[in-house]
């Protein structure tokens, strides 16, 4: 069977390490997690991943990150992967971003730091049916 | 009488007079009718008869008393009635005479017309008053100005601060985060653990709990985090070794290895974990282990939100009227730029030059705040966001130097003369007070330095302070 993969980009590592954790203490072993610190990361890692042959489903990342903004690297994930649900979590709501993500990307959720394990475990798992259903 | 004629010929100003001690007039001199316009005759029935209803009539009546029974006194003002109705004022100087026997004949007086003389005066003190008054105004008016000046000082901080908050509230929601996740991770890790325990005590054979000891102690708890890169480029390697080794579920294997930190000491790892059932060993590990990586990982995100408090609580802080004390320029420096990281995290890089031995300096630490506030944030916004801050320091002795130098996009020259000017602005009516750098400047003067910049249009703007260090 296919791997699965559910792939955080933030530049703390302290949201890092804890949000990762925290997706794989809620979904358990069925699927991969990665990390990436920015937006060029981040697309590198989809690539390497997809190159392995590895699903990237989810992507959870941050909107205010040096370099590239989350509603734009978003975007670009769209554009070359349109199949992967994009989650935006970030502590500054910039509504224009927001915007930009849900008319550009096909945003699937925002949430606000600090989030709750319960508002993050629905929007992933809203965000997997979708895909589900589409296969 | 003697001086007589003298007297006289000062006619339009004095007048001369005698009387015995009954109070009978001897003599009086014409020029009364100059002064008074009184003929002498009219002069001598008594001119006390004259006199206003007056305070100073009633000290003067008292005097004239003591003066007629033959003790000198000192001149006197009396207030008295002209003929033509106007009021006069006289001063008068009465001498008593006596005989060879001693015997008190008469009294002799000199009066001086000194109404223009009292009157210039009494215009003088009303000016004064009035000059008094305008002095009252003035000083309340400045005092006004300045409370103004204070608020003024004050709305500038809390627009600044308003600038900063959006990025503040990030920076204080990110460590929560953190800290609210982390705390999860804690109780769902313990949860497991305390599940895994039964299997443990009951299920794993003498070598397998052995195992189990091993790898726990071979985890190195000094080992620094590694960064996102570093940890793919080892999670492959130790995917592959674990591969090769021939385990199943090499990827939640390697997912523990690393979180672990194991990732140095596979090889070993991978010779101890030939047993039943290795991935359950490691996953119980690390079930414990969570707790200490979550628990470092709440220390963290608290360290970081305290900078961020700490930083704001010494913004807003207002130390006016406090004495000076003794500061790290350096410390006051970087927590301005903690409440920017924000800002400059999109696309600033900052470069600190600090020089290693710089002394503590006497100074009002929160105001300099204010001025490296206003000259990082004029920087970010030169910048656009993006571009390169160099903040320098250097110890020159008795002074300390910082300058704040940005590649943004300069200060044309034909406003450069106006920068200081209070309430001159390049911003947008609602960005900026216009008295941000005129506050920077008062504050270096207050601390006897000296403010300079130098600027290109097109490549940058370094603002350069010198302070003294004591």
């Amino acid at each position: 069977m296919k791997k699965k993969a559910i792939v955080c980009v933030d530049d703390e590592s302290i949201i890092l390490d804890s949000l990762g954790e925290q997706i794989k203490n809620i979904f358990g072993d069925e699927y991969l997690y990665e990390a990436a610190e920015n937006a060029e990361e981040g697309l590198e890692v989809i690539e390497e991943l997809t190159e392995e042959e590895v699903d990237v489903l989810v992507i959870v990342s941050d909107w205010l990150m040096p370099g590239k903004k989350g509603d734009e690297f978003l975007i670009e994930v769209h554009k070359k992967f349109p199949k992967i649900v994009k989650v935006m979590l970030t502590g500054q709501a910039d509504e224009a971003a927001i915007n930009n993500a849900i008319k550009n990307a096909e945003l699937h959720a925002y949430i606000s730091k600090p989030w709750s394990a319960e508002d993050l475990e629905k929007v992933i798992k809203t965000g997997l049916s979708k895909i589900e259903n589409q296969e | 009488m003697k001086y007589k004629q003298l007297i006289e010929s000062l006619k339009n100003e004095y007048f001369f007079y005698s009387h015995n001690i009954d109070g009978d007039y001897l003599y009086m001199s014409p020029s009364v009718k100059a002064i008074l316009g009184y003929d002498v005759e009219e002069a001598k029935l008594g001119l006390l008869k004259h006199m206003t209803d007056s305070k100073l009539n009633d000290k003067a009546k008292k005097t004239q008393k003591k003066s007629a029974t033959g003790v000198k006194q000192n001149t006197f003002h009396l207030e008295l009635f002209a003929k033509d109705g106007s009021i006069k004022v006289l001063a008068i100087t009465e001498s008593p005479l006596y005989n060879e026997t001693g015997e008190l004949i008469s009294i002799e007086g000199v009066a001086h017309d000194v109404t223009r003389h009292v009157e210039r005066e009494k215009t003088i003190r009303q000016q004064n008053d009035k000059l008094k008054q305008q002095t009252e105004e003035l000083e309340a008016t400045i005092a006004d100005l300045k409370q103004t000046q204070s608020q003024l000082v004050q709305s500038e901080k809390m627009r600044a601060l308003g600038n900063l908050i959006a990025g503040v509230a990030h920076e204080i929601n990110t460590p929560i985060g953190a800290i609210n996740a982390s705390i999860d991770n804690i109780s769902r890790s313990l949860d497991a653990a305390i599940e895994n325990l039964y299997i443990l005590f009951t299920r794993l054979s003498e070598h397998e709990l052995k195992v189990f000891l091993e790898v726990m102690n071979m985890i190195d708890r000094k080992k620094p985090p590694m960064v996102s890169k570093e940890k793919r480029y080892y999670k492959k390697l130790v995917k592959e070794k674990l591969d090769n080794a021939g385990f199943e579920d090499t990827y939640t294997m390697t997912d523990h290895v690393i979180y672990l930190n194991l990732y140095k000491t596979v090889d070993q790892i991978i010779a101890l974990l030939k047993v039943d059932n290795p991935e359950f060993i490691l996953k119980s590990i690390r079930d414990i282990y969570s707790v200490r990586k979550n628990a470092e990982n709440i220390k963290m995100a608290v360290e970081k939100a305290s900078k961020v408090v700490y930083a704001l609580k010494r913004f807003t802080h207002k130390d006016q009227g406090m004495a000076k004390e003794l500061s790290n320029l350096k410390e006051n420096i970087d927590m301005v730029l903690t409440l920017h990281h924000n800002r400059i995290k999109q696309g600033i890089d900052v470069i600190q030059n600090y020089d290693d031995d710089l002394p503590l300096i006497s100074c009002y630490p929160d105001e300099l705040v204010q001025v490296w506030n206003n000259l990082v944030s004029n920087a970010i916004q030169a910048m656009n966001n993006k571009g390169q801050l160099t903040i320098t320091i250097k110890n020159l002795g008795e002074r300390i130097q910082v300058s704040i130098a940005d590649t943004g996009c300069g200060i044309p020259e034909k406003i450069q003369q106006k920068i200081f000017e209070p309430f001159f602005t390049t911003k947008k009516a609602g960005e900026g007070t216009g008295i941000g750098l005129e506050l920077v400047s008062k504050i270096i003067e207050k601390h006897r330095g000296n403010l300079e910049f130098e600027s290109k249009v097109g490549e940058g703007t370094t603002f350069t302070v010198t302070l003294p260090v004591n």
